[in-house]
């Protein structure tokens, strides 16, 4: 389940290549930025470029109908219908007569964002001349593991006895010439030099304690990384697609995670958050069925859970998110662009007290005025530099295990 | 008597010097270290030896180490499929609900995690428990999950669908040609379920309903029809009464309504500087009880001199208002007791209330008579305002039984009661049983009386119930459920809805009832009013009626006492965790330690230092005791305050269909009740003999050592009134001045230590506790409290024994003798001791202290123990070692070590979170402890981090009281105050100041966070 953690060139490569491709027709210098933000604001949840959602999909739409008739049906739909155009009825019929709301926009609101509509049909007609990309490059270990460490010494260790053998021959072979030059007496050579030839025995024992060593070094790295699970990224019985719905569509984290903001745990969402805008949207997707299924046979969606704290460790979702202003991306990286989600952090106990040495708490909050705030020193460090959580006794034992 | 320098025994073992204390006394961790236990435990399976250890320990290292390379197993996460919106994960849910299964009450607050309840608290909103919960009700929570719960109806031992089981039942009820049907209850205090017994009543005419208590108040309700015509209890006022005498009533443990009663007692028991004032409070008794244990005077008595004691105290009572005296013998106590108490209430007329826990009609008539001369209704006691907790009446039950017994009866249908256990003939109404033509148990438990209905309906938790209670006139609470049914069982409103034909379900009838209510109040929306009262769990509207006037006829009341009595006599009596016995399958009820014994998992036969001495009887000597054609044996307990002559045994015990934590506990003792008129709850002419055998009592109060240090301070109150800190002299050191001069330091005043190490700054919150040992009456609500919210184990008679019972909090109680003047000062004087009935009583709550200087922390060699910045002493779990240095450096021994794990260890099959439902009950914001790591109090941090959480998430600071421990928010008398020290207006702060507070063995400079006020004793008896 764990992705390929090593480094293969070629495909580091070609994401590189794709995304270079990919990213120029996002660039927003060539849209109405007025444009964009309409249409993501209210054309989005119904429509896309290249697929049809609650509504038809839209690439293409300026090139199929004339730029007033669009006008006129984004003004008011319902009256264009009421009017007996027949192109009109028929869509009006075929999307299950849902009936689109009027915006009450002016042309210039309205053709800025039909500009952007052309911009990304385009863009999407690019897209699609270009092969699927494979896997997105894989984030660095930015940690440096110890083992490699340990690699370095045996290299050196090695190369160090490698050294002395080299040498000791050297002056095995002087030891001869002179012998043979007749400066010595060989029949005190033995008295003045000793063996200096390596025997297997040596080689075996050196052999043995790089074994040794590399062995410690092996245990040392797994221990280091007993029950760390960062990277972790199981299959989950639903593809559901955290980049599709955070990243795209911008979803906030808090529609779906509801208990971020109340509780300890931020709440992995039950299937009627999911129907809230899948018993409209998508429907027919295979992926989306199995929630429908899910919700009719009042059956519980099992997903793999991916964080996991130990019991004795009393995280809370509210305290961070709520109050101190954490990010969801802090701890869990870039979620929205996450296909499938991967643990990000350690989540070991050196991660979190790390964090609790740099952030700032917040001063301005009430709590800490009231309990603080006639400190002198309070005072002071609020003028100079402000407190981290660890100045306010956020290292202690009892702040997480009880 | 110099009451500073009382010196306190903690038993009677102690004082005795017996062998096995003075054995055990000497050693500084009692427990031997369970090796072989350990290793030969079942998981192993193993002999042990130190070839099989290195063995082990060879295998699990490298075991380990192989575990440690693979992945962790993967775990699902499973949210709802349609989320709940009252419920969100990790996030409390509270509802209001009631208690009262026609023993107890209590107006609460429920805790629910994930849609599980976990926590009783009191509901503050309540005039009748007004926010106190007794240890049983805390420990109810429990039942819920009790695996010896029926889960579905049955007929004839085979499971039914309720259908089946309405069908059948129907049909066999509309057969019975006119023979009547009786329905069983306890008292019945809920309006609708009186409402729906009317419409059962109207389907079938022949319909009786006959309410017995299995602890009744007979007495007192014929007593109160015959002196006003009213068969009720009257409201008391503790809280009004300046002079209170107690007959053999213990008000404060379980007489009627104790936690209501405890609560007010308690306001007139908490004095100050400004007001230097407090009740006198004077008992008697036969046998030792809470209530007497707290009195400012006990003077105790024989058992069935009852009747005279308070005839006589009438009659001096009668001579000082010149009213006309009875004739009866004349009797008086020890010191002319009852005469020197009838002055000192004639003094307080208006302001005196006297109670008594007769069962005796012609008894509760001279009391109802001795109040009326003393004025108290009206004033302390009020008749106009009922109460219906008690409403069954012996004599009915005596009808009943003779009635089955000749074939008269139809139908009987249970409903809450259990008496084929707790009725003294239970072996005859079991037999009659048998003579019924259709009997049908309403019943939650799989109980003794269930055993032979034909019919069982599988009943409903009362944690799962719609309905509702009045305990008192105008007084409402409701029941709501707080989880859905977890069985298919029902209420027996819905089985009775049923019965009737009714298409309403119980919430149904519940609403419809209130409808009535809601027309007889002031308020004007239905809608309004609804959401209100469930919100609130209580509706209270005040009753003005007339105090009917007293009509009783004392002469023949006196005339009918009984005198005579026996040489040797049983008193049966209640505890306060086991109670009548319903709760006997209540792991943490079994494990409480008794107030007064501090015994756990058994009942005992208590008896006077004077009886065991003349009978050669020692502690744990199992003996054959005698009475009313019963025997049970049961070991002996030497009980210090037992009248000589009397001996008891509690109720409760000796249950045979019950869940396996209660069974074969104790002997069951109400058989040796006898009738006469009620039931009495003595019993002459018992004979106790030894049979040679000897068992171990669980006992925790001989479990740690004073060594004659003054750990609990007192005075009196005329000594208080002069100066405020007597008793309570406090260390102090010299220290040196620039000058050259000396000057005295207190540290555990100024809290400034001196001390090897650096000192600490609490910048922020500085956490304290403050407990009133005057207020404190010992009751243990806060030990079961504790033990739910922190999820403590129940450890089992065995382990209690070996001196490891795990709760965080106890309560010490301790003995001082004071005969004819005379004190027992060294244990020499043991031989001194006459009867040992004569004995001042003191409740010392012990946790944690949180010591600034805390000696635990300095020893743990991997800082698995150290402080916080807001003065806690921090215990992290997954560092603990298990090495004990701590526990053992701990001066005031609070600290307590997991020797196995008992929440998977069969031999620790007692621990409720052993079973999958048990486990249900777990406080998911608290750790459940491993084996191998050391645990205490943590002065419920969960609670503080939630608070100060709430505070942050509000931007404000913590206000004070905002944060109660479990401890503090059990306590029915309010003698626990928690808050900041850090904060000057904070009200620990200020009892931080008072002159009455101390800490224990401060003289040690650990600065304990937790002070204690010297208990006050009111000696002053009022001269007429």
């Amino acid at each position: 389940m764990n992705q390929n953690r090593g480094f293969n060139l070629s495909r580091i490569l070609l994401s590189a290549a794709t995304l270079l491709t990919l990213s120029s027709p996002f660039n927003k210098l060539q849209a109405q930025p007025d444009g964009a933000a309409l249409y993501n604001n209210n054309c989005a949840a119904c429509h896309r470029i290249d697929q049809d959602l609650v509504g038809p999909a839209l690439g293409g739409v300026t090139e199929r109908l004339e730029e007033a008739y669009l006008i006129s049906w984004i003004r008011n739909s319902q009256a264009v219908i009421a009017s007996g155009d027949q192109y009109a009825v028929d869509v009006f019929n075929k999307w299950n007569k849902v009936a689109m709301p009027a915006y009450d926009w002016t042309d210039e609101e309205i053709k800025s964002v039909l500009a952007y509509v052309k911009e990304q049909s385009a863009a999407a007609a690019t897209a699609a001349a270009v092969p699927a990309a494979g896997d997105a490059a894989v984030a660095e270990d930015d940690s440096f593991p110890i083992s490699q460490i340990l690699w370095v010494v045996i290299f050196l260790f090695a190369a160090v006895i490698y050294f002395f053998v080299q040498q000791r021959n050297k002056l095995e072979e002087k030891f001869e010439e002179q012998v043979a030059s007749g400066n010595i007496d060989p029949s005190k050579l033995k008295e003045i030099k000793p063996s200096f030839k390596v025997k297997p025995i040596h080689a075996i024992g050196g052999g043995l304690t790089v074994f040794l060593l590399a062995a410690i070094g092996w245990g040392v790295d797994v221990a280091n990384h007993v029950g760390i699970q960062q990277g972790y990224q199981p299959s989950q019985p639903i593809a559901f697609s955290h980049e599709l719905h955070a990243g795209t569509h911008e979803i906030a984290c808090s529609y779906c995670h509801v208990g971020v903001e109340r509780g300890k745990s931020a709440t992995i969402p039950a299937v009627n958050i999911c129907m809230n805008c899948h018993n409209q949207i998508k429907k027919d997707a295979p992926e989306i069925k199995k929630i429908a299924a899910a919700w009719e046979n009042n059956q519980p969606i099992e997903w793999i859970r991916i964080h996991n704290l130990p019991d004795f460790a009393q995280f809370n979702h509210m305290q961070h998110y709520k109050i101190a202003g954490i990010e969801c991306q802090t701890c869990h990286g870039e979620i929205q662009e996450m296909a499938e989600v991967a643990q990000h952090s350690t989540l070991t106990m050196g991660w979190c007290i790390n964090c609790h040495r740099e952030t700032k708490v917040d001063l301005d909050n009430g709590y800490y005025q009231a309990v603080h705030g006639n400190k002198e020193s309070f005072q002071v460090a609020l003028k100079e530099k402000g407190l981290t959580i660890a100045n306010l006794g956020g290292l202690e034992c009892s702040k997480c295990h009880y | 008597m110099d009451i500073a320098q009382k010196k306190y025994w903690r038993s009677i073992d102690e004082l005795n010097q017996t062998p096995e204390f003075t054995a055990e006394a000497s050693k500084e961790f009692a427990e031997e270290i369970p090796v072989d236990e350990l290793l030969s435990s079942d998981s192993l399976g193993l002999e042990a030896n130190r070839r099989d250890f290195l063995k082990i320990f060879g295998f699990s290292l490298t075991a380990a180490t192989l575990a440690a390379c693979n992945r962790a197993p993967v775990k699902k996460a499973v949210p709802f499929v349609a989320h709940p919106e009252e419920m969100s994960p990790t996030i409390a849910t509270w509802y209001a609900t009631t208690f009262s299964d026609g023993y107890d009450y209590a107006s609460l607050m429920v805790k629910t995690r994930e849609g599980r309840p976990i926590k009783i608290e009191g509901n503050t909103f309540s005039g009748v428990s007004q926010g106190g919960v007794n240890a049983r009700v805390h420990a109810s929570v429990l039942s819920l999950y009790d695996a010896n719960r029926l889960q579905q109806p049955m007929i004839a031992g085979k499971s039914v669908s309720w259908s089946d089981f309405d069908a059948q039942l129907i049909t066999k009820l509309e057969g019975l040609a006119g023979k009547p049907i009786v329905l069983l209850t306890n008292s019945i205090i809920s309006p609708t379920t009186r409402r729906i017994l009317d419409g059962f009543k109207a389907k079938y005419p022949t319909t009786r309903h006959v309410t017995y208590d299995a602890i009744s108040a007979s007495g007192m309700l014929e007593a109160n029809q015959s002196s006003f015509g009213v068969s009720a209890l009257p409201t008391y006022h503790f809280d009004k009464a300046e002079v209170i005498l107690g007959v053999g009533a213990d008000f404060l443990g379980n007489w009627i309504s104790p936690v209501e009663f405890t609560r007010d007692y308690s306001k007139n028991r908490k004095i100050s500087k400004g007001n230097p004032k407090m009740s006198r409070h004077i008992q008697f008794e036969s046998i030792l009880t809470v209530t007497g244990a707290n009195a400012d005077m006990r003077v105790t008595h024989q058992a069935s001199k009852e009747g005279l004691v308070v005839a006589n105290l009438y009659n001096a009572i009668a001579k000082l208002a010149g009213a006309a005296t009875v004739s009866t013998t004349a009797h008086d106590l020890a010191g002319n007791a009852i005469a020197a108490t009838a002055a000192e209430l004639w003094a307080a007329k208006g302001k005196a209330l006297v109670v008594c826990g007769s069962n005796d009609a012609n008894v509760q008539m001279l009391v109802n008579a001795t109040n009326n001369l003393l004025g108290s209704y009206g004033n302390t006691i009020d008749m106009a305002a009922p109460v219906y907790t008690r409403q069954g009446k012996d004599s009915d039950m005596e009808t009943l039984l003779a009635d089955m017994e000749a074939g008269k009866i139809g139908a009987l249908i249970t409903s809450g009661v259990n008496p084929s256990y707790d009725y003294y003939k239970a072996a005859a109404f079991t037999k009659a049983l048998g003579k019924v033509e259709v009997s049908v148990a309403v019943s939650e438990q799989n109980d003794e009386t269930v055993q032979k209905a034909k019919f069982v309906a599988a009943a409903n938790n009362f944690l799962e119930n719609w309905g509702d209670a009045m305990p008192a006139a105008g007084k409402y609470s409701i029941s709501q459920p707080t989880i859905s049914k977890l069985y298919d069982t029902r209420s027996l409103d819905e089985v009775l809805l049923a019965l009737t034909g009714s298409q309403d379900t119980a919430y149904d009838a519940f609403k419809n009832t209130w409808k009535g209510i809601f027309s007889g109040s002031d308020a004007t929306d239905f809608s309004s009013f609804w959401r209100t009262t469930l919100h609130n769990g209580v509706f209270e509207i005040a009753v003005i009626a007339s105090q009917p006037a007293f009509k009783g006829n004392v002469g023949a009341a006196a005339a009918a006492i009984k005198s005579e009595g026996a040489e040797v006599e049983l008193v049966v009596y209640e505890k306060l965790g086991i109670g009548n016995g319903s709760f006997a399958g209540n792991p943490w009820l079994q494990e409480m330690p008794d107030p007064i014994s501090k015994t756990t998992w058994d009942n005992y036969l208590a008896v006077s230092v004077k009886f065991a001495r003349e009978n050669g009887l020692a502690d744990g000597d199992i003996v054959k005791v005698a009475a009313n054609g019963y025997e049970v044996e049961v070991p002996v307990l030497i009980q210090a305050g037992t009248y000589t002559g009397t001996v008891a045994l509690a109720l409760g015990y000796g249950r045979l269909n019950v869940s396996k934590a209660g069974l074969g506990i104790g002997a069951n003792a109400y058989p040796f009740m006898s009738f006469n008129g009620s039931r009495s709850h003595v019993a002459g002419a018992v004979t106790v003999s030894k049979t040679g055998m000897k068992t171990a009592l669980a006992q925790t109060q001989t479990h740690h050592t004073i060594e004659g240090r003054n750990i609990v301070k007192e005075t009196t109150l005329d000594k208080y009134a002069v100066n405020p800190a007597d008793g309570n002299v406090r260390p102090y050191v010299q220290m040196k001045q620039a000058d050259g001069t000396f000057k005295k330091v207190y540290p555990g005043i100024s809290r400034d230590a001196i001390t090897l190490w650096d000192k600490r700054d609490y910048e922020g919150h500085h956490w304290a506790m403050a407990v009133d040992l005057n207020a404190c009456t010992g009751c243990g609500a806060c030990i079961v409290s504790c033990q739910v919210e922190n999820n403590v184990p129940v450890v089992g008679k065995q382990e209690v024994i070996n001196r490891r019972e795990m709760h965080w909090i106890r309560i010490d109680r301790y003995y001082a003798f004071n005969e004819d003047g005379m004190k027992i000062d060294e244990e020499k004087e043991y031989g001194m001791i006459q009867n040992g009935d004569n004995v001042q009583v003191a409740f010392q709550p012990v946790m944690c202290m949180q010591c600034d200087n805390a000696p635990c922390e300095t020893v743990c060699p991997v800082l698995a123990t150290v402080h916080s910045d807001e003065g806690l002493n921090q215990m992290v779990y997954n560092r603990c070692v298990g090495t004990r240095y701590c526990a053992n450096n701990c001066p005031y021994k609070v600290r307590r070590f997991n020797w196995f794990s008992y929440t998977d260890n069969p031999k620790f099959y007692t621990n409720p979170s052993q079973s999958d439902l048990g486990k249900m009950v777990l406080n998911p914001d608290v750790t459940v402890r491993a084996r191998g790591v050391m645990e205490k109090c943590t002065f419920c941090v969960q609670r503080i981090q939630a608070g100060k959480l709430d505070a942050k998430r509000q931007s404000r600071g913590v206000n004070d009281g905002e944060i109660k421990t479990a401890c503090q928010q059990s306590c029915p008398s309010g003698a626990i105050i928690f808050g900041d020290l850090n904060d000057p207006n904070s009200e620990v702060s200020q009892l931080f100041l008072n002159e009455r507070a101390y800490g224990i063995i401060e003289e040690l400079n650990v600065l304990p966070s937790v002070n204690y006020l010297t208990k006050v004793r009111n000696t002053n008896s009022i001269k007429a």
